[in-house]
């Protein structure tokens, strides 16, 4: 039946801009009945696996891809097929998506995505429609297997349990988080949603040992190379000196102060200043093997004790960039606009560094922004305070 | 000149009259227009008007006011000022010039004295300017509609006539006339409520009563 | 008339008339068909959202919008506003500014007459004096920065519209702070983290599912939430409402600490725990001493979250350096609380769950950095801060704050800034010494004292020499203090610029005064529910613009076309581009959690319902993990001492909260015998501030012989021969005012109350003239809180009062400027 379909779309010399009904209407009345038939024959066959991997530009590409992932195969030997995800499961849906992907067929057959370089130029539109699918029906095909009621919040990673459980809470769109569950993520991801996508332009790449980069957002640390233990979170805008690559990880060492009152698991950027550098686990803060401590300091201001340690970690390799200037301008267009809707936002060096958390945190509420972007822009509120410039 | 004849153009002459009285409260005299008040054919026209019983005290309060406000630097801006003090102000300062003012029980704006000049406005099939944007019982659109109504009976005065002057007009005038009194300043636009109160008045009295012959 | 009088007339008419006769005011029209009732349209307001029946062109009748459960009497003032006599129609100007501009008699403003201009002068002549300031002096002397209450919308926003047309010009001095929350804002980042005035508390839910006990303290929430800050939805009362009756059940106990028996305390047939005003730190103090002495306090709580309560401590058990211990028995002759009932409310509390409200009056007085400090540190030491109805909020009076948020993201607005900062017309920002921000409350002081450096916040402020200001709905001659001052304060100002839709007292002040159109006579769109996050709600414009009145969009596109610069300013987009702009933009802020119609249908059906949200607990996060999320202190934990604070070396407010004897206080404080009476000036209960004051029917309904009631003692009443009724003249050494005696027994002896937002209206312009109407901030003193917020003041104010005989002087106020003299 396949061979049958593809003779006859290669019969139609001029593609339709809708391709929906218009190849329902064009050619003669035979054409029309066979067609008619054949399509909704049609439509069961193209809702197989089998049917989408007979086009080479799926198989050498994303199914090949989908193979490395989690989604192929796993502990408990559930998978995805192609349909599951990409094909809606609401009839209505069914119909509009079949005629968009007969788009992507018909661009296979005239060429458009025939060769891996014109498939990875597409990548990025051919994504984002999905994106978009999934984030107007709120993900309804991830849910169909996956079901927030049925988590185990518990098993989870701590950093996991918190996104999770506010995920959750909300019924938030799985996709939103999880593009390149199952298949590569677009190079450029210019089209990414929102600040997620914003933040990930700014980082480069092709990094180098003995290096300092900063990360572009809060990214998961881990204790070893493998990536499997969880070892804290670095926030946005930190600085590390890169001390090893090995493929997809690399060992990281932060520079760091932290107050000893409490389990001190939270890393400051400097001496008596709360500009946060991330945090670590409990086990992390408390141990010998990935920390090395230097010298303990009162400060005056607050009575406080604090102490100088240096933190050696992994994480994956990627999100940082070379140029800390970049993020703040970036940080500095968000304050701009998103904070003076109603008065007229403060000047960076209104406040000093250690007042800045109490003064933004008031205002979040007030305004959209997603937890990266909120501690980038409270970071570069911070490093652009009266404590490092003329206050005004 | 035949009676019929004098009869003719006088509707137009009535017509005039209401229609320079509504220019006179629908903005301030500009330094040109001023000029022909105090010293062109404004004055004149004033002058001889006050030549009629019944207009002159209006008339020469008028002249007098131009007198004094000829001696000034800005004699223009003066005046501006007092019509902005009598009429653009709230009813306890001044004299607002909208029939709801002095003629329902608030004193407020927009009453029901303005919602019948709307309804009667809509059922003439007509509008106020863009630009003027005041309340359909602003004096001023009063007088220009009158104006019209007269212009289009013609010598056959109308019932519908007669009943705007009296109901319409003659039933705020006076009060309107009087409240412009308790402003103090140059005098020529309380002499203009007057005169205006004393033209309806006798212009009343004239349509209703038969033409007496010479 | 006669045939010869007639001739007469004819003739003249037909020599001299014709030029005389100026355009016709009529056009021919479509009759229109006759719509048989009117249309029904949505809107909303600070007072809440409703249908409004606009026919023939006159919007007939309001009434509340089917989701408000709990609407406001105040919706009957609405069509008062629109049809206000005191609408400024026109643009006018100031006569003598008209003529001699800069250089005018400024001793005439609020005594002068005003000329009509077009809009084309009157825009003209705002950008010259924009002009010469930048020219003649520089951005130091031009302050366009005071914001107000303004009206709903969020495309409209007169602040907004206003800051960047002139921010798009050149440079000019700002401001910071409120006068809402001035002292509270600016001391609770020392010790909670945040302002905390302006954030989301404990969900309603949680406290009358949890709190045994809960304080009242100085806050009356029935009266304060018929308004909110966007289009309000009256949640709250629900609640409210559930709380009255777990009080009758006794499920609950309420009590209300305040001088006064306020709406609250009525409506919810509650406690009162009675106390001298402005005393509630020693009240505090000795509760403080109780729990600590008892050992009631939580000690564990305090050494894991809090910072500083042994440097505090000594002050409380008289091992500090004023060596005062502070007892109840040592309270109870400040604050007029008994010690033994001192003790006992100390120990009800300790013994539940308490949840903490504060009002914002309290910190409207001189210190009034302390109570809110000191109300932290009481909540520390019973050490359930963090807990589902325990801890202490500050704002739960305020704009459905307590009704759980949805999470749904509001509309954004027409923007502020320009979008091109450095590319101002005037690129001079050299503020010569001068600051280039000012504490909101100070600006009287730097018109009278340019030059004089202050502190504040730890900072040090040259306050800059104002030649030039600028307000866009905002009403300083309301919420500014001590009226007389600001009489001379404007003697100085060469040029000032007021953009409202009402002959407010700061128009009547101002040299050029620009007509807007109120909120309901253009299109928008606004938040409902401000903190709860209810929905969005549709602004259909009800009626066009009155009179030669426009919307701000309009008036500063205007400016910005003199200056060339009118397709910036607005994007190139007009009113309801801007109106889709924003809904599309919160569409897509919402994607994923809320679904919203399209834009059409949107306008169509007036709202989007966003439902309700889940209950959330105020610092719980701060209390599961104090590290990863600590608090935005500069230690990160609750700041019993201060050692920021100290380091500045205020006397007025030190490291810790403190008891400071205020510069005039009643009840035996300084000044109470010459002045007995402490004069409450609190928010209005049927206004909004100032908004509604010059609705003449609405007014009616509490004006007292068409004055402001002023709220007295029965005893102190009789004392002087007062009933009630009568005019009442009341006065202290820095003005005087007439009112109108309302006798209550919601007041004790040596209180009364006259609600700010009451319209000023003195006899003359002349420095002390008596005002007509009964504006308590002609009495109220100006002088910051204290060197660290130097905020407002307001409630330090003692007066005395007497029966006014005699023929008493109009009331002034309404119906736009007069000439007195």
């Amino acid at each position: 039946m396949k061979q049958l379909i593809k003779k006859f779309w290669r019969t139609f010399s001029t593609p339709s801009v809708h391709l929906s009904f218009g190849l329902l209407t064009m050619g003669g009345f035979i054409a029309g009945i066979i067609f008619w038939g054949g399509f909704n024959t049609a439509l069961e066959v193209t809702n197989t696996e089998e049917f989408c991997i007979g086009c080479h530009e799926m198989s050498d590409n994303v199914y090949v891809e989908l193979q490395e992932t989690v989604h192929w195969q796993n502990r408990s030997g559930v998978r995805a097929t192609c349909p599951d995800c990409h094909v809606p499961h609401n009839w209505t849906d069914k119909m509009a998506r079949k005629m968009q992907a007969s788009k992507e067929v018909w661009g296979a057959i005239f060429g458009t995505i025939d060769t891996r370089e014109k498939f990875l130029a597409k990548r990025g539109e051919l994504a984002q429609h999905e994106w978009d699918r999934l984030t107007a029906n709120n993900s309804l095909e991830c849910k169909n297997c996956h079901n927030y009621d049925s988590m185990d919040f518990s098993i989870m990673s701590e950093r996991a349990q918190v996104q999770m459980k506010m995920a959750a809470e909300r019924d938030q769109s799985c996709i939103d988080c999880h593009k390149g569950i199952a298949h590569h993520l677009p190079e450029n991801m210019n089209s990414g949603e929102g600040m997620l996508g914003k933040l990930e332009e700014m980082a480069t790449s092709g990094y180098q040992t003995g290096q300092a980069y900063y990360s572009v957002r809060q990214l998961p640390l881990f204790e070893d190379q493998g990536l499997s233990t969880e070892a804290g979170q670095l926030n946005a805008a930190t600085k590390v000196k890169v001390l090893a690559i090995e493929g997809n990880a690399i060992q990281v060492e932060i520079d760091a102060w932290r107050k000893t009152k409490g389990f001190g698991r939270v890393l400051f950027e400097d001496f008596a200043m709360n500009i946060n550098d991330g945090y670590l686990t409990k086990e992390v803060a408390q141990s010998d093997q990935f920390m090395t401590q230097g010298e303990s300091k009162t400060d005056d201001l607050t009575g406080l004790p604090w102490q100088k340690v240096n933190v050696t970690l992994w994480m994956r390799n990627g999100s940082l960039t070379d140029s800390r200037d970049t993020l703040w301008t970036f940080a500095k267009s968000t304050y701009d606009s998103s904070c003076s809707v109603c008065h007229t936002q403060p000047a960076e060096a209104h406040f000093d560094t250690n007042t800045w958390p109490g003064m933004f945190n008031g205002m979040l509420s007030f305004v959209n922004l997603d937890g990266d972007t909120q501690a980038l822009v409270l970071k570069y509120l911070q490093k652009h305070s009266s404590d490092f410039s003329d206050a005004h | 000149m035949s009676e019929m004849q004098q009869a003719d153009n006088w509707h137009e002459t009535r017509a005039s009259l209401y229609w320079w009285l509504a220019t006179l409260f629908t903005k301030e005299l500009d330094k040109d227009e001023f000029k022909r008040y105090s010293s062109g054919e404004g004055r004149d026209f004033i002058q001889q008007l006050a030549a009629d019983d019944e207009l002159q005290t209006g008339a020469l309060a008028m002249l007098s006011a131009l007198s004094k406000l000829t001696v000034l630097q800005y004699p223009e801006l003066e005046l501006a000022a007092d019509f902005s003090q009598i009429f653009l102000t709230d009813k306890k300062a001044g004299a607002p010039p909208y029939a709801s003012v002095y003629r329902s029980e608030s004193g407020l704006m927009m009453q029901q004295p303005h919602q019948d000049m709307v309804n009667l406005l809509q059922q003439q099939g007509l509008a106020v300017t863009k630009d003027f944007n005041e309340p359909a019982d602003h004096i001023a659109i009063q007088l220009d509609y009158i104006g019209n109504v007269i212009m289009r009976d013609a010598e056959q005065v109308s019932p519908e006539q007669i009943d705007f002057i009296e109901q319409q007009l003659l039933s705020w005038v006076p009060e309107f006339a009087t409240a412009s009194h308790k402003v103090t300043n140059s005098g020529f636009y309380q002499g203009a409520c007057d005169l205006l109160a004393q033209f309806i008045k006798a212009d009343l009295a004239d349509i209703k009563a038969p033409v007496a012959s010479v | 008339m006669s045939i010869s009088r007639r001739s007469f007339l004819k003739g003249i008419v037909a020599t001299s008339a014709a030029t005389l006769v100026g355009p016709g005011l009529l056009n021919v029209a479509k009759a229109a068909t006759a719509d048989s009732a009117g249309q029904w349209k949505v809107s909303g307001s600070h007072w809440g959202a409703f249908r409004a029946r606009v026919y023939a062109g006159k919007v007939q009748e309001i009434k509340p919008f089917e989701a408000d459960k709990y609407p406001t009497e105040m919706l009957n003032g609405i069509k008062g506003i629109i049809y206000s006599p005191s609408r400024i129609r026109y643009p006018m100007v100031r006569y003598d500014w008209y003529l001699k501009r800069h250089k005018s008699d400024t001793t005439l403003r609020g005594d002068n007459r005003f000329i009509r201009v077009t809009w084309d002068e009157a825009i003209d002549l705002f950008y010259q004096e924009l002009e010469r300031v930048q020219t003649q002096y520089g951005p130091w002397a031009l302050h366009a920065g005071q914001t107000g209450w303004r009206q709903t919308g969020q495309v409209h926003s007169c602040g907004n519209h206003m800051e960047r047309a002139i921010s798009m010009h050149g440079y000019s001095v700002k401001k910071v702070g409120d006068y809402s929350t001035g002292a509270g804002q600016t001391i609770m980042p020392y010790v909670l983290g945040t302002t905390e005035v302006y954030a989301q508390g404990t969900s309603w839910p949680l406290i009358l599912e949890n709190s045994k006990t809960i304080i009242l303290w100085a806050n009356d929430p029935v009266k304060n939430l018929q308004v909110g800050w966007n289009c309000e939805t009256h949640e709250s009362f629900a609640f409210l409402e559930q709380l009255k009756a777990k009080v009758a059940n006794k499920e609950i106990r309420v009590i209300s600490v305040d001088p006064v028996k306020t709406k609250t305390q009525n409506y919810l047939d509650c406690e009162h725990k009675y106390i001298n005003p402005q005393t509630d730190v020693p009240f505090m103090l000795a509760i403080a001493h109780t729990l600590y002495k008892e050992k009631l306090y939580d000690k564990k709580f305090l050494d894991t979250y809090a910072l500083g309560f042994e440097d505090f401590i000594p002050y409380v058990t008289g091992e500090g350096k004023d060596k005062v211990e502070k007892t109840p028995e040592w309270a109870e002759a400040i604050c007029g609380v008994k010690a033994d009932e001192i003790r006992d409310f100390a120990r009800l509390m300790a013994k539940h769950r308490t949840q903490m409200l504060f009002g914002w009056a309290i910190q409207r007085q001189q210190h009034g950095e302390q109570p809110y400090w000191m109300g932290a540190v009481v909540a520390a030491m019973l050490g359930q801060i963090g807990l589902p109805g325990g801890g202490i909020s500050y704002a739960h009076h305020y704009s459905s704050i307590g009704v759980p948020s949805t999470g749904a993201a509001g509309p954004g607005a027409f923007p502020r800034n320009p979008d091109k900062p450095d590319d101002r017309i005037h690129k001079n920002n050299d503020f010569k010494g001068y600051s280039s921000t000012i504490p909101v409350a100070r600006w009287v002081d730097a018109i009278i004292e340019p030059g004089k450096v202050i502190n504040a916040n730890g900072a040090k402020i040259t306050l800059p020499d104002i030649k030039m200001m600028v307000f866009s709905g905002c009403n300083p001659w309301h919420h500014h203090q001590d009226r007389n001052r600001m009489k001379q304060a404007f003697h100085k100002l060469e040029t000032v610029v007021a953009v409202d839709f009402t002959w407010t007292a700061t128009c009547r002040f101002s040299d050029i005064v620009l007509p807007a159109c109120t909120q309901w006579e253009r299109n928008d769109i606004d938040l409902y529910g401000s903190y709860s996050g209810r929905g969005i709600i549709a602004m259909q414009k009800l009626v066009d613009p009155l009179y030669q009145s426009k919307t701000d969009f309009e008036i500063f596109t205007m400016l910005a076309r003199r200056f060339g610069k009118e397709k910036e300013y607005t994007q190139g987009k007009g009113e309801m581009a801007w109106v889709k702009e924003l809904y599309d933009g919160c569409v897509a802020a919402n994607k994923g959690k809320f679904e919203m119609p399209d834009f059409a249908k949107f306008w169509q059906d007036g709202w989007v319902d966003f439902g309700t949200g889940p209950n959330w607990t105020r610092q719980a996060d701060f209390r599961k993990d104090p590290e990863i999320n600590a608090l935005g202190t500069p230690s990160g934990f609750i700041e019993i001492f201060s050692r920021k604070i100290d380091r500045y070396g205020y006397e007025d407010c030190q490291g810790h909260p403190m008891w400071f004897e205020k510069a005039e206080r009643s009840h035996g404080g300084p000044g109470s015998d010459k002045h007995p009476i402490w004069l409450q000036s609190c928010h209005p209960n049927k206004r909004l501030h100032s908004q509604m004051c010059d609705s003449e029917e609405f007014r009616a309904t509490y004006a007292v012989q068409g004055r402001e009631p002023i709220y007295i003692n029965a005893g102190d009443a009789k004392a002087r021969g007062i009933n009630d009724g009568d005019l009442v003249r009341v006065y202290n050494d820095r003005g005087q005012l007439l009112a109108g005696a309302v006798i209550s027994e919601n007041f004790p002896p040596g209180v009364a109350r006259i609600e700010e937002g009451a319209w000023y209206g003195p006899t003359d312009n002349t420095i002390g003239a008596i005002d007509t109407y009964g504006d308590p901030n002609t009495l109220t003193l100006d002088k910051g809180s204290s060197q660290l917020a130097q905020a407002t003041s307001a409630n330090t104010c003692i007066v005395n009062y007497e029966k006014f005989t005699g023929e008493a002087p109009a009331v002034t106020s309404f119906g736009g400027p007069k000439e007195m003299a």
